[in-house]
């Protein structure tokens, strides 16, 4: 019984939804109730994890752990957002900046990095690889990208050299679309093995 | 405690008597000589086999072997007078020297020899008696030899069965009856070793070679277990055999304790099992170890002892690029406007705007990271400006927890966005959950009264357009995909940096999306052609600057770590 109710809650709703795409009008205040459910779910989900994380660095403040220090900065910076949103509400200005102007350059930067990251682990593929016709064509690719969305060519429509950018161009569009189709033949495959309880994702093991 | 008989009354005294209590005869110890020496009648448990602490067994021994030259001369005389009559062996028979013998006891054996019922009836009780002790011993010490050999046959038994039980045998053995070998023990195995080395090996079951017969049987020889079995066997014969080994004086066998002399059992010497390698696996083996000596041996090549580069030209090198890019930034060199015309995504986008009825209803998606909110800001801005200049009523919506402070800052913060009606329905996780809200919602005609709060709208709004500001291609996907299935009436645009640019391309080139701005260049188009202010153009000059000094870095890096070991993990980092 412990199994059955699980695997019969998501056979369910998987083919309710499934339906609703074909019987619209029928099912949809039923197909709405139960997003709604899951988005109410996922509220949940997040405040718990939150919740999760809190007690994970409260208790390595307390049991003065490696590097408690971290974790000091983290529940100071969360308890600071949280009581600046309750108190002065998301519309206030001052609080909007005092986020946003420490949020936006930590991403910025980790996105600077990862940009650096990726230019080195460039370079490494050859170190590791050698000169090989993957590793030479990957980086001739890479540059020819780069270049191109400088716009120092033009692409004039007509003219020779306009179709070949745009034949260049358009070049990864090709790879890109293949990528798609794999991605959502891959889910439709994973949402058929869950209605069809072949695979269980809430825990219970076939 | 021992005791002696007088001989003319034939009563039992006390040893430390020097009388005799009945006919008070002085005691003589020449009478004493010629007789045998009474059996102290042990009781059965006191019976030791095993010589106690404290005895001196050198001495004990000594005197079993004078005991047993004795019993040999007496089983010899003892044989004669069978041969000669049917009486048993006389006690009182005449000793070696004459002289040493007193004359009334001369003239007693005189009389019993002469007449055979001289014997008084003294005597005969005494005779009697003797012959009834020495039974009772004897069948004591037939009954515990019994017993013991029982033990060393199935010690035998074991030790043909098993031979790793000989150590724990022998120890139960030893432990159980008998205590540590004794000094006297080890000579007398040395003593049967020489005795052995001189061919003895026959056991010789009769008189002193009990002790060597007890020795064969211990070491398990067939002759000795048959001899046992015929001892079991015989009924008489036993009480004679013992009582003659008694008489004899036994060397093995000692009047006053049982001696039981055990051998420890020949164990087998232990042999480690040998290890039978088969060629095949010595191969493999020895090319395991070979492999395990490559991994570990240094790859002989060229050393390649390149001189790690100093501080300063790493200094020098990062201060041109802060230079160059501060200067293409900040610098005013506006560079001109490209050279490119717009792309057909860039115009059905444009052309949406200007297609758009006065007042419109736009929903605005926002669905990126505030890393990305740099790009967004100035990818939105002419795309915003427009709208702003037909009084739009924007609706808008973020997927994820910072676009409620992303999208305040992108059209309440920015002067550009003024006088615009915007209606904020909060945050909503799971963009695909809410575009399938959304779409179906479209489709009801009732509004369900317990939807959440910011949902509700949706319901009774139309819109003219939905415009996703997105980051990375998934949030986009998720909503093109539920929207365009559910309301493919309502148009679709897309404003995504120029990552998520290449994989959304094909959404457009299907007809899913009618328009798609992605990255600054594409914006920049939009931004000649709609704005008069280039105020996108100092930037795009500092990125284009600083896509530059990418290329050179990798160009470069290429070209010096050419030269490099490819396997120098060290050199990670130092770039």
């Amino acid at each position: 019984m412990k199994r059955v109710v699980p695997v019969l809650i998501a056979v369910l709703i998987g083919l309710f939804v499934l339906a609703g795409y074909v019987l619209q009008s029928l099912l949809a205040p039923v197909l709405i109730m139960f997003l709604n459910w899951g988005v109410l779910l996922v509220g949940v989900a997040l405040l718990v994890g939150m919740g999760h994380l809190l007690v994970f660095h409260f208790s390595r403040l307390i049991n003065d752990q490696e590097k408690p220090f971290y974790s000091l900065i983290v529940l100071s910076a969360f308890t600071l957002t949280l009581v600046g949103g309750l108190v002065l509400s998301l519309q206030d200005v001052f609080f909007r900046n005092l986020v946003l102007n420490i949020l936006i350059p930590i991403e910025a930067g980790l996105l600077a990095i990862l940009a650096i990251t990726l230019v080195y682990m460039s370079l490494y593929l050859i170190r590791t690889r050698g000169w090989t016709v993957m590793s030479v064509s990957f980086l001739v690719s890479a540059i020819i990208s780069l270049l191109l969305n400088l716009d120092y060519v033009p692409t004039q429509p007509g003219t020779r050299i306009g179709e070949l950018v745009a034949f260049l161009r358009r070049l990864p569009i090709v790879g890109v679309r293949g990528i798609l189709l794999g991605v959502a033949l891959g889910g439709l495959l994973v949402g058929l093995r869950v209605i069809l309880a072949i695979d269980r994702p809430y825990g219970d093991e076939p | 405690m021992p005791e002696w008989i007088c001989p003319e009354c034939g009563t039992e005294n006390p040893q430390s008597a020097e009388r005799c209590l009945n006919c008070h005869v002085i005691r003589e110890e020449d009478l004493e000589a010629g007789l045998p020496e009474a059996i102290e009648p042990t009781p059965p448990d006191q019976v030791n086999i095993i010589p106690q602490e404290g005895q001196d067994l050198p001495e004990l021994l000594h005197s079993l072997k004078e005991d047993g030259e004795k019993a040999v001369e007496a089983s010899q005389d003892e044989e004669q007078s069978l041969e000669s009559s049917s009486e048993q062996p006389d006690p009182f028979e005449k000793p070696e020297s004459d002289d040493e013998i007193p004359d009334w006891l001369e003239r007693i054996r005189k009389r019993a020899q002469e007449e055979g019922d001289s014997i008084g009836e003294i005597t005969q009780k005494i005779r009697a008696a003797q012959e009834s002790l020495v039974e009772d011993q004897d069948a004591e010490q037939r009954r515990k030899f019994e017993t013991w050999v029982q033990s060393i046959k199935s010690q035998l038994e074991d030790q043909s069965g098993g031979e790793d039980d000989d150590e724990d045998d022998l120890e139960s053995i030893t432990d159980d009856t008998h205590p540590v070998e004794p000094d006297w023990l080890k000579r007398l195995r040395k003593a049967r070793e020489g005795d052995e080395q001189e061919g003895s090996e026959q056991p010789d079951i009769q008189g002193d070679s009990l002790l060597q017969w007890l020795v064969a049987l211990e070491d398990g020889d067939e002759t000795a277990l048959l001899a046992l079995e015929q001892i079991q066997n015989l009924e008489g014969g036993v009480g004679e055999e013992t009582q003659r080994t008694s008489f004899t004086g036994d060397e093995s066998v000692s009047e006053e304790t049982q001696e039981v002399r055990i051998d420890e059992p020949v164990l087998p010497s232990y042999k480690p099992a040998s290890i039978i390698v088969s060629p095949q696996e010595d191969f493999h083996a020895q090319q395991l170890a070979a492999t395990i000596r490559d991994e570990y041996t240094p790859i002989p090549g060229s050393d390649h002892t390149r001189a790690r580069s100093s501080w300063l030209v790493r200094l020098v090198i990062a201060g041109i690029m802060l230079t160059a890019l501060s200067l293409a930034l900040f610098g005013g060199f506006n560079p001109s406007a490209p050279q490119n015309s717009p792309q057909p995504h860039h115009e059905r986008v444009i052309t949406w705007l200007e297609t758009l009825p006065d007042e419109p209803a736009v929903l605005l998606v926002f669905d990126y990271q505030a890393g990305f909110s740099g790009e967004m800001m100035r990818l939105s801005r002419p795309f915003m400006v427009s709208l702003q200049e037909m009084n739009s009523h924007l609706t808008v919506i973020s997927t994820t927890a910072s676009g409620v402070l992303l999208n305040q800052q992108l059209l309440v913060d920015d002067v550009l966005v003024e006088d615009i009606s915007i209606t904020d329905l909060g945050y909503l996780p799971l963009a695909s959950f809410g575009a399938f809200s959304l779409g179906l919602q479209n489709q009801v005609a009732v509004n369900p009264a317990f939807l959440p709060e910011p949902v509700m709208p949706l319901s009774s709004l139309s819109f003219d357009g939905i415009v996703i500001l997105s980051g990375d291609y998934e949030g986009s996907r998720g909503w093109i995909e539920q929207l365009t299935a559910l309301t493919p009436e309502t148009p679709l645009l897309l404003l995504v940096t120029a990552q998520a640019g290449p994989i959304v391309m094909p959404y457009w080139e299907s007809g899913q999306v009618i328009g798609l701005v992605a990255g600054k260049s594409e914006a920049l188009v939009l931004e000649s052609d709609q704005v008069e202010d280039r105020w996108l153009g100092n930037r795009w000059g500092a990125y284009r600057v600083g896509v530059l000094i990418t290329i050179g870095f990798i160009v470069i890096g290429v070209i010096i770590n050419d030269n490099r070991d490819a396997n120098d993990d060290s050199h990670w980092g130092e770039l």
